[in-house]
């Protein structure tokens, strides 16, 4: 028994280290969080890419070589990451998709701007994650342009003249979202009347939003992942708090936890990268073939996976091959695609210039509501 | 057994320089950078297991906080690098030194209020330490910590060659400080805290010593980690990693550096070999450490410890340990002269005081209950006492008035005519007054003479440094101490014993172990509670023959609590008769039997409950 554990733990080891050398490959790595406490934007974001690459392959492969993917965990930790990324590298990978999630984002984006090769995050929001490091892209809209937009969206559709934020002080995503909600809603005439912090998964933000009723706003900002907003809605019910309920991407999801309360979500609007309703080409043949694989309908970070693949490839096959490392990044700042979430260039800061959707909600599911192009 | 000090040195640092350069071959070879970023986790990864241990494993306490510490070292050391001192990898050691002792000064400020609780409370607050930290550094610190932001662009200071000799020095200072008088003491709270603190080590002094020293080199760890990861977000320094460290604790053996260092070693291998897994690495993780604990629920090596004479004994035999002892002769010359501690005490008497030990309406209560009143003993020097009465008579209450484990409410207590009133108990026993317990409390994972060692703690002086690099004044103490531990064992007969687990010895043996260790602390004034209980005829026989023996030999006094009348009766010069917290007779054996009051609260007097007190007599018939 323990003879045969031991050579079954050793066989995996041994098949996990050695990559399985195929002549004829493109070598890419995948870094994202599979396992853990946000193991779900890895997995959803390793949907879309498998799910391109899988096209690609099927059609005969890029450039006539078949692309060889291989995925490492970083568990949403720093260490883990830069592991990651350096046991890649040994293996001869010549690009990178990920990391997923911010803080392992930021510790490999030097090292890879250090090897020259071309990275690209679906999902890292924080700004300096491609400052000074030109081979790193992203494919996501940054919080500030998300937050500015639904500031936008409430002063002028909605018509609110008092705002109130909700946030985490303690988590980058959320206090970016509330600096430049604050900064545009401002700007454009409105009057915050409540600004209240609240360490996500507390549990309770009754306090802060009896707080925040007593100010009577028009529309208020949730700065919160989807467990944690859905529990707000529901408690602003509790306390008697009626206004617009505005989110960001990271409320993608928001209606399974709400499911059969489909009345919290009359006015809430969130803004997303991609909506399954979008009637583009390439959003119905995405959420097409998705379905098809996955057997389920395509969320924001999906749909960000498969725009990430698709512009990582696109730019390798117009750099005419993997050699050239230099050519790969230049190909990277040329990018102009129709793609999932729009149509997307890359700016000096290497973030895309892309389009936002704006969801709303009917019957408790999330509708299109307004597409902003850039 | 002899022990080549400055040959196993030798022969360590010459091992951990043959490693350094295989790694180094081997990352040559191969150009690794997945090899070497791995080897440098493993190198502070080792250090945090191994600083944990001293806490948990060697201290015994249990703490939830480790990645507190470890956030504080970060922090503390990426902002001097990267906010105050000059861009140069030459100021990275002061950086680490100083989020080192930073995180000692936060381990010291949480020690002093902690430590003086136990078991599971100590866990609570440690656990409520390390979320404190992390909230700190997320709002009151965030200007320079970046808060929620994080700390980015961190300098990549930390390299596997500075990472290594660091961890290096760690482990080694570790490892010294665990073979000196300063970690047997800390190993002795763990074995029987009570003990410990009777044989005269200062508990508290040691618990928060321990607790500081592991901060300090979680924090150095924590310098490494930040100057390695280059990216600071507070939610890593989370519970979660607190509790991935103690598993390696765990893992490798409580106790056991050497199991630390393997545990960290394979654990963090193991997580790096399976982040391709993906999905499955938490499940293959999980199931390796059950299937682990299951098979060896004391962990990978227990309390053993690795080391290369052992090592090379086994395999070339005999003749090892003849060249060792050649070398060690030719690196030392000739030993400098042990420091022999004095045999027999020489306390200075206060003029007035003709008497050892005396109290003077001593007395206790608890709430309502009055355990202890009005006590007036007073022994003579070089005189055996017997302290009796029933069940219940508050003679133990006496004895730990006497020794500061309980404070007394009324009265005096005073050894050779100065009070000891306030004092702690390993003060008191550093006074020279000495106990053995009820029920037999021994150092149980300890070997005899080590037992016997930690009692010559209160006379030893070497410090702190002294133990960790080794100093000619540790050798002389060490040496002087093991000399006189083994001449003490010879008194009792059990010098072939030395190198036995205490808990190997027979019952009559561990009394006698116990009386041993009281000894070492060389006391004026010898308690012992109940030395004969549980034992034969002619064991007990033999015990009044060795009490006998160590008081003509040491020049000690003796109180002794005993229901074994033919002990008492049959050695003690005088006797004091307690009973419901009062002295109700007092003088020789045979005024004692002849005393109606003391038949009576022994038998029961016909205004008295018979039922209760009738039983008593029967016990002791």
């Amino acid at each position: 028994m323990k003879k045969i554990l031991s050579v079954i733990l050793v066989l995996v080891l041994t098949l996990s280290l050695c990559s399985i050398a195929l002549a004829d490959t493109i070598k890419i790595g995948g870094i994202a969080p599979l396992t853990g406490p946000v193991a779900n934007y890895g997995i959803m974001c390793r949907e879309g890419i498998d799910l391109y690459v899988e096209e690609i392959n099927n059609a005969g492969g890029l450039l006539g070589e078949q692309i060889e993917l291989t995925w490492m965990d970083d568990t949403h930790d720093a260490v883990e990451a830069a592991n990651a990324y350096n046991q890649l590298i040994s293996s001869g990978i010549s690009a990178l998709f990920g990391p997923v999630t911010t803080t392992p984002t930021l510790a490999v984006a030097p090292l890879a701007a250090a090897d020259n090769i071309t990275m690209i995050s679906p999902s890292a929001t924080a700004y300096d994650v491609t400052t000074g490091n030109p081979s790193v892209f992203r494919t996501c809209f940054l919080d500030p342009f998300q937050a500015e937009l639904l500031a936008q969206l409430s002063v002028q559709n909605l018509e609110a003249k008092k705002v109130a934020v909700l946030y985490d002080n303690t988590n980058d995503y959320s206090i970016g979202l509330y600096e430049s909600f604050v900064k545009k809603a401002e700007e454009l005439g409105a009057e915050v009347v409540s600004v209240e912090a609240a360490v996500e998964n507390d549990a309770d933000y009754t306090p802060q939003l009896t707080k925040i009723a007593d100010t009577e706003p028009d529309a208020m900002l949730i700065a919160y992942y989807y467990e944690s907003a859905a529990l707000v809605l529901r408690q602003s019910q509790d306390v008697g708090l009626d206004c617009w309920m505005l989110g960001a991407d990271g409320w993608s999801g928001i209606e399974k936890q709400l499911v059969g309360e489909s009345v919290l979500l009359d006015k809430a609007i969130y803004c997303d990268s991609f909506s399954p309703d979008d009637d583009s080409e390439q959003a119905q043949a995405f959420v097409a073939s998705f379905t098809a694989k996955y057997g389920k309908t395509p969320s924001g970070f999906n749909s960000l996976g498969y725009d990430t693949a698709k512009i990582l490839l696109t730019a390798i096959e117009n750099a005419g091959g993997v050699e050239d490392k230099q050519a790969i990044v230049d190909q990277m700042k040329a990018t102009s695609l129709d793609c999932v979430g729009g149509h997307i260039t890359f700016n000096d800061h290497n973030d895309p210039i892309k389009s936002a959707f704006m969801m709303g909600f009917v019957d408790g599911q999330p509708t299109l509501n307004t597409r902003i192009d850039p | 057994m002899k022990h080549n000090r400055r040959f196993t040195t030798l022969l360590n640092f010459a091992a951990v320089m043959i490693l350094f350069v295989i790694i180094k071959l081997i990352l040559g070879i191969y150009n690794n950078r997945a090899a070497e970023s791995l080897m440098t986790q493993i190198c502070y990864n080792i250090m945090l297991v191994v600083s944990l241990n001293l806490v948990t494993g060697v201290l015994g306490e249990l703490t939830l906080g480790h990645a507190g510490f470890m956030a504080v070292g970060a922090y503390v050391s990426a902002i001097l690098t990267m906010q105050v001192l000059p861009e140069n990898i030459w100021y990275f050691p002061i950086a680490l030194i100083a989020g080192g002792l930073v995180s000692a000064l936060v381990g010291y400020l949480i020690g002093i209020p902690a430590l003086r609780l136990k078991g599971d409370y100590l866990a609570i607050i440690t656990l409520g330490f390390g979320e404190i930290i992390r909230v700190l550094i997320n709002t009151v610190f965030a200007p320079w910590t970046g808060g929620g932001k994080k700390m980015m662009n961190i300098h990549s200071y930390t390299t596997f060659d500075n990472a290594f000799w660091i961890m290096i020095i760690t482990v080694a200072l570790l490892y010294t400080l665990a073979w000196s008088r300063h970690g047997r003491a800390i190993l002795s709270i763990r074995e029987n805290e009570i003990a410990a603190d009777s044989s005269g080590v200062p508990v508290t002094n040691y618990k928060i010593m321990a607790f500081t020293i592991s901060a300090f080199f979680a924090g150095v760890a924590g310098g490494l980690y930040a100057h390695s990861a280059r990216v600071l977000d507070p939610t890593f320094f989370n519970f979660n990693t607190s509790i991935e460290y103690l598993v390696m604790v765990v893992f490798g053996g409580m106790g056991s550096v050497t199991g630390s260092i393997v545990a960290a070693t394979g654990l963090t291998a193991v997580q790096f070999a399976m982040s391709r897994l993906a999905e499955y690495r938490q499940l293959a993780y999980a199931l390796l450490l059950i299937v682990m604990m299951i098979r060896r629920p004391s962990g990978l090596l227990g309390v053993k410890e690795f080391s290369l004479n052992w090592l090379m004994t086994k395999l070339v035999g005999t003749r090892w340990a003849a060249f060792a002892d050649k070398i060690e002769s030719r690196l030392i010359g000739k030993h400098p002269p042990s420091v022999i501690m004095p045999d027999v005490p020489e306390y200075a008497y206060d003029k007035k005081s003709t008497s050892a030990l005396e109290t003077r309406t001593l007395g206790i209560r608890f709430g309502g209950l009055q355990a202890a009143e009005d006590v007036n003993l007073q022994l003579n020097e070089g005189e055996i006492v017997g302290l009796i009465g029933p069940n219940g008579a508050g003679k133990t209450t006496v004895f730990n008035l006497l020794t500061g484990v309980y404070q007394p409410t009324d009265g005096d207590v005073m050894l050779m005519g100065k009070s000891t009133i306030g004092k702690p108990t390993y003060k008191i026993t550093d006074l020279g007054i000495a106990r053995t317990f009820q029920n037999i409390r021994l150092f149980k994972s300890m070997s005899v003479i080590e037992n016997i060692k930690v009692a010559f703690q209160s006379r030893m002086h070497y410090t702190l440094v002294d133990g960790a690099i080794r100093t000619n004044y540790y050798d002389r103490e060490e040496r002087g101490c093991d000399q006189r531990a083994r001449e003490l064992l010879q008194v009792f007969d059990m010098e072939h014993l030395a190198e036995n687990n205490a808990s190997s010895l027979s019952y009559g043996q561990q009394r006698k172990l116990e009386i041993a260790r009281a000894m070492a602390s060389n006391p004026k004034v010898l308690l012992l509670d109940e030395p004969a209980a549980g034992m034969n005829p002619i064991e007990t026989q033999e015990l009044m023959e060795t009490i006998r023996v160590i008081r003509e030999r040491f020049h000690v006094t003796i109180l002794l609590i005993e229901h074994d009348m033919k002990l008492v009766m049959g050695i003690c010069e005088r006797i004091y008769v307690l009973n419901y917290g009062r002295v109700i007779a007092a003088g020789t054996p045979d005024e004692i039997k002849n005393n109606q009051e003391v038949v009576a609260a022994y038998l029961g007097s016909p205004d008295e409950d018979i039922a209760e007190t009738g039983e008593e007599a029967a016990l002791h018939a």
